[in-house]
């Protein structure tokens, strides 16, 4: 790769130790790096603003008084927090409790079974080597594709039917579950259909990462495959399933169509549903939909600072390697 | 994707797959939903009739059982828009009235409509009743997801309610809904602005209404603003100003026609407000009703067309800056026609698939009368379907800001929009030419051409 | 994944016993998700499939009835069905495109070590992790002319002259732009997390024969992060691709124009139109396209790869 470089003495402000001077500080570029501190510095603020603005924006609209809203004002003169009053004391402050509750346990469960399930999985697809392996990688990839549109009425009829557990095209059935329309249990099964091949292709990645010598070792030890699987590989893996389940987690926080389909009343209504209830017919509550935004944003993005390490660092190794 | 083999292995394999679950999957259940309607229709309409003496079958439309005891027992689910639980609220009376017990589905507007087909779509019979806007009569009868009622609610009761409410739950004349509340779009005015301007009265005619326009827009305020974002509100002011420039959406044999005279008038005429006079606040073309109200409400605009509702909030400091300056009245007329304007009244329907139609009828029945009437307008402010509401003492003692007479007179001239089952895509199609029209990228007259071909090629693809 | 040649249907006649016991196990660790996923997922799928072959109005009270192709027919021949791919197709370039960008630089940033690196790369989250809904609105917002945030900013610096007050979304193209805004602003996090990852597992010391060559930052980008970085940019881009030719919310909130997206017009036939058939096959036609779409693209970059 150097060869390509190696001619060219295009030598740029580095290099010129002897004047210790901040402008030669900020311009100089650590070996091992690619920019200079002085543009590093701009590009994150400029980072910064553009991320920050719109979402400050959001936050300062939650807290102006609806009188205020027209006047074309950034900051309010007379900032309240009316809307969160309202929202947590208001007339719908029960249906938006609950719904953050059901958006909590249904992101919380949608990511656990989506976990478990694809774990196994995954380490079928990276570790284990059988015909066709590839191609059911590729063809759950390719799953992803499919329209989630045109399955909302045949997934709406199973729904309310509940779902019978048996073994295909015989007849045979173990179980037949209740139905699930309008319950927390029906969309946590919508979601984790719709994370599985998302979830499996990522851990697929990362657990390929994992070195063969140690799981070689720990097989030669009598640890059998499973043993293997769980001793070493699971914990190795952990960044890499940690971040899958932070991807799974916002993506059911975050779904709106099917939640919308499947639920009917504060049992199962989650957030965006909840929120989407602020719509009237010909009006728009805009007070109550910032704050109740607002609120309904705060989880993620919390979680996602805290483990943020994670989701960069689980992805890194495999995660986005083919 | 790794190398190409996987992705034709792929293929073949899902091919196979395909053919094997389409090969043992049973015929497709896609006919299910009609034939258990089909199979239902006739029975429920016969007993509406036969049923005489005997148990009472639960399951029937009459009206005159709607009342017996063994209702009581009976549950019913209803799915119907309330924002803040004051509709719920209300219609619990319905189990202290009558004994049957009521399951309230709220549900915002917006996802009403969906709400109700994912569940005829897929033979649902969880929800027995439905609040129906008008202009999904046409689709829910051909569609046969609700109840006809038209021989189930009888003539006496039926003349009771008010021309307007009972035209707009009416498809081809037969009855869809019983009508739950009344509503059409109003004029409201700035009284304030319009005197700065040297106007003492709001105008009568589109003509005054554009020579007062001039006046009324200076810096940092226009005369009027309207709901023109390409979507169901720009339907609701095209259909009231076409009618006002005695145009009409039906030929003499009740087929469609949008672009009929007056309909290119009305679109000229919205059109040169916008785009000649520059006297409508340009925002109009991105706002819903809801923009518009709020910039009425900040006094931004002198005049607009919106639905009821906006009393008392525009008198209340917190939320209106033109307090106490503002009034509402008839939508202007043009020539013959006095106003004109279009209905947004709504009913609530029984779905074909309900297991509880007499407790469901029941309600219907409970939720047409004073019963439910009085309160909703005196507690929520909906305006009433009950003709004899309008001179109630009880219901004029509510109306702290005295408009009650000039909502009703306004009801006089409302205007249904076409609601035959393909109204929402010829909606969307008339939406999308006269917004093409307004942003100045079409003449009126070929968008409305354009509008009425589609139409037609819309009307043939669906045979 | 380095050897799965070996792994087709000849090799699998010459499994060793452990082999077997393997193939059983790999079978019994992807049973439930297998079967999952044809459950929930893969039946409903394939009756959408038949119902594509099928007159099925649901809201006129026809019959149903099989028409062969004669659905697809008529959709190829349908404008708006073109439109909303154009408008897609404009949606999806624009976005990924500028996603990408955006996204690559924001991970070089992020990449450097510096104090504070923990707050910068927290903060980038935000917008990926607000609900869709909410975005969408608020952008709505933003957009509102006269006193949307736009406005007022632009004003205030001075870009736009005090008594200009321009409409922003109206036309097709215009509404798509500034929905392409609002999604890349969303969305540009992931990108970049996506491409953080890949640049993490590249090692550090990746420039230092380059600086002592002295090259400089775009000769560094060109010649040594961006192909050392292909695998990551591939993944992120199909990914996105994926979900961006998809989009549906987010126009929802802007324009009650459904030829605005592919998915918007589908859910306009299916769900509000009720032509359950046309709208199943167009479904199916955009999935294959997309599909198709994202093979060339893989295979066009697997070809540059080997070309060098």
């Amino acid at each position: 790769m150097a060869n390509h470089l190696g001619t060219n003495a295009a030598a740029p402000v580095i290099g010129t130790r002897r004047n210790s001077t901040i402008r030669s500080r900020l311009f100089k570029t650590a070996s091992n790096e690619l920019i200079s501190p002085f543009y590093l510095w701009i590009g994150l603020i400029l980072l910064t603003l553009f991320t920050l603005a719109p979402f400050v924006y959001l936050l300062l609209t939650s807290i102006s008084p609806s009188i205020e809203l027209l006047d074309g004002r950034l900051i309010p003169k007379s900032p309240t927090l009316d809307n969160y009053v309202r929202l947590f004391t208001g007339p719908t402050a029960a249906s938006y409790i609950s719904a953050i509750k059901n958006s909590v346990s249904v992101a919380l469960w949608t990511t656990l079974l989506t976990i478990v399930l694809g774990v196994f999985a995954a380490y079928a697809l990276a570790k284990i080597k059988f015909p066709f392996r590839t191609t059911a990688l590729f063809a759950i990839l390719a799953m992803q594709l499919l329209p989630s549109i045109s399955i909302i009425v045949p997934m709406y009829i199973m729904m309310r039917n509940g779902i019978p557990v048996g073994i295909p095209f015989t007849g045979i059935v173990f179980f037949h579950t209740p139905p699930l329309l309008d319950t927390v249990a029906g969309l946590v099964v919508a979601y984790t259909t719709f994370s599985l091949p998302f979830a499996v292709w990522l851990m697929a990645g990362y657990f390929q990462t994992i070195s063969k010598e140690l799981e070689e070792a720990a097989y030669v030890d009598g640890n059998g495959r499973l043993g293997t699987m769980f001793r070493v590989v699971i914990p190795l893996a952990m960044p890499g399933i940690a971040a899958t389940a932070i991807f799974t987690m916002l993506s059911a926080w975050d779904e709106f169509l099917f939640a919308s389909a499947f639920t009917q009343t504060e049992a199962a209504k989650t957030l965006p549903v909840a929120i989407r209830e602020f719509i009237g017919r010909h009006n728009l509550d805009w007070g109550l939909m910032t704050a109740g935004g607002f609120i309904a944003s705060l989880p993620p993005v919390i979680i996602s600072l805290f483990l943020y390490r994670y989701i960069v660092g689980g992805l890194s190794a495999g995660g986005v390697k083919e | 994707m790794k190398n190409k083999f996987g992705v034709t292995k792929f293929f073949v394999i899902a091919l196979t797959f395909l053919m094997l679950i389409v090969g043992c999957s049973p015929a497709p259940k896609t006919a299910s939903n009609s034939d258990s309607s089909a199979s239902k229709t006739p029975d429920s309409s016969a007993t509406s009739s036969a049923s005489s003496g005997g148990a009472v079958d639960l399951n029937t439309l009459d009206w005159t059982k709607a009342d017996d005891p063994a209702v009581k027992n009976e549950e019913v689910t209803i799915l119907a828009v309330d924002n803040d639980g004051t509709v719920s609220k209300m219609m619990q009376r319905f189990t202290a009235d009558t004994g049957i017990k009521l399951k309230i589905l709220p549900v915002d507007y917006n996802s009403l409509y969906n709400k109700i087909t994912t569940a005829a779509l897929s033979n649902s019979s969880d929800i027995d009743l439905v609040e129906m806007d008008t202009i999904w009569a046409g689709q829910f009868m051909s569609g046969n997801i609700v109840e006809d009622l038209t021989n189930v609610v009888p003539a006496d009761i039926q003349s009771q309610f008010t021309q307007s409410s009972l035209s707009s739950v009416q498809f081809n004349k037969k009855l869809a809904a019983m009508p739950y509340f009344s509503s059409t779009k109003h004029f409201y005015w700035n009284k304030k602005m319009l005197k700065d301007a040297g106007y003492d009265a709001p105008p009568k005619t589109w003509s005054e209404f554009r020579e007062m326009s001039k006046k009324l827009t200076k810096s940092g305020q226009y005369a009027s603003g309207w709901s023109w974002k390409q979507a169901e509100g720009l339907n609701c002011d095209f259909v009231g100003m076409v009618y006002s420039f005695g145009g009409s959406f039906f030929k003499e044999d009740g087929t469609l026609n949008v672009n009929s005279d007056g309909a290119v008038k009305a679109l000229q005429y919205m059109t040169d407000l916008i785009r000649t006079d520059k006297t409508i606040d340009p925002a109009s073309l991105q706002w819903t009703e809801d923009e518009v109200k709020k910039a009425f409400f900040a006094g931004k605009i002198a005049m607009m067309s919106n639905w009821e509702g906006m009393y008392p909030a525009l008198n209340d400091p917190t939320q209106s800056k033109v307090v106490d300056q503002t009034d509402v009245g008839l939508l202007p007329g043009e020539g013959n026609v006095v106003s004109a304007t279009v209905t947004g009244s709504e009913g609530i329907s029984i779905m074909k698939s309900s297991k509880h139609k007499l407790a469901s009828l029941a309600f219907l029945k409970w939720m047409g009368s004073k019963s439910f009437q009085e309160p909703s307008f005196i507690e929520r402010g909906q305006y009433p379907v009950l003709q004899a509401l309008y001179s109630d003492p009880k219901v004029k003692a509510a109306d702290k800001t005295n408009t009650i007479d000039k909502i009703l007179a306004q009801f006089q001239y409302g205007q249904n929009r076409p609601n035959g089952p393909g109204y929402v895509e010829w909606a969307d199609i008339l939406s999308s030419e006269v917004f093409k029209a307004l942003a100045g990228n079409k003449p009126p007259k070929q968008a409305l051409d354009d509008a009425a071909q589609k139409i037609t090629e819309a009307q043939k693809k669906a045979q | 994944m380095r050897k799965p040649a070996k792994g087709g249907a000849v090799s699998s006649l010459r499994l060793s016993r452990r082999g077997r016991k393997d193939l059983l196990l790999a079978f019994l660790l992807l049973l439930p998700t297998i079967y999952i996923l044809l459950k929930t997922f893969v039946s409903p799928i394939i009756e959408s499939l038949v119902w594509s072959f099928y007159k099925y109005n649901l809201m006129d009270g026809s019959d149903v009835i099989w028409v062969g192709f004669r659905n697809y027919k008529q959709i190829f021949g349908l404008n708006e069905f073109w439109v909303s791919m154009e408008n897609t197709a404009y949606f999806t370039v624009f976005t990924v495109g500028a996603e990408l960008v955006f996204g690559f630089f924001s991970a070089l940033l992020l990449n450097q070590m510096f104090g504070g690196r923990l707050f910068f790369r927290g903060i980038i989250i935000i917008p990926w992790a607000m609900l869709t809904l909410v975005n969408g609105l608020m952008w709505n917002w933003i957009y509102q002319p006269g006193y949307g945030g736009l406005t007022v900013i632009l004003h205030k610096l001075g870009m736009l002259s005090a008594n200009s007050n321009p409409i922003w979304l109206t036309n097709s193209f215009k509404i798509m732009t500034f929905a392409s805004i609002a999604d890349i602003w969303k969305m540009t996090p992931y990108m970049t997390l996506l491409l953080l990852a890949g640049l993490q597992s590249l090692p550090s010391s990746l420039y230092e024969a380059a600086v002592m060559d002295g090259a400089g930052f775009w000769k560094k980008i060109w010649h040594i992060t961006l192909p050392q970085l292909k695998p990551a940019i591939i993944v992120a881009v199909v990914l996105r691709i994926i979900g961006a030719f998809r989009v549906y919310d987010i126009l929802t909130v802007f324009s009650g124009d459904p030829t605005t997206s592919v998915s918007f017009l589908t859910y306009n036939y299916a769900f509000r139109y009720f032509y359950l058939g046309k709208a199943s096959a167009m479904a199916w036609i955009s999935t294959l396209f997309i599909l198709a779409l994202i093979l060339v693209y893989i295979r066009m970059l697997k070809r540059n790869s080997e070309l060098e």
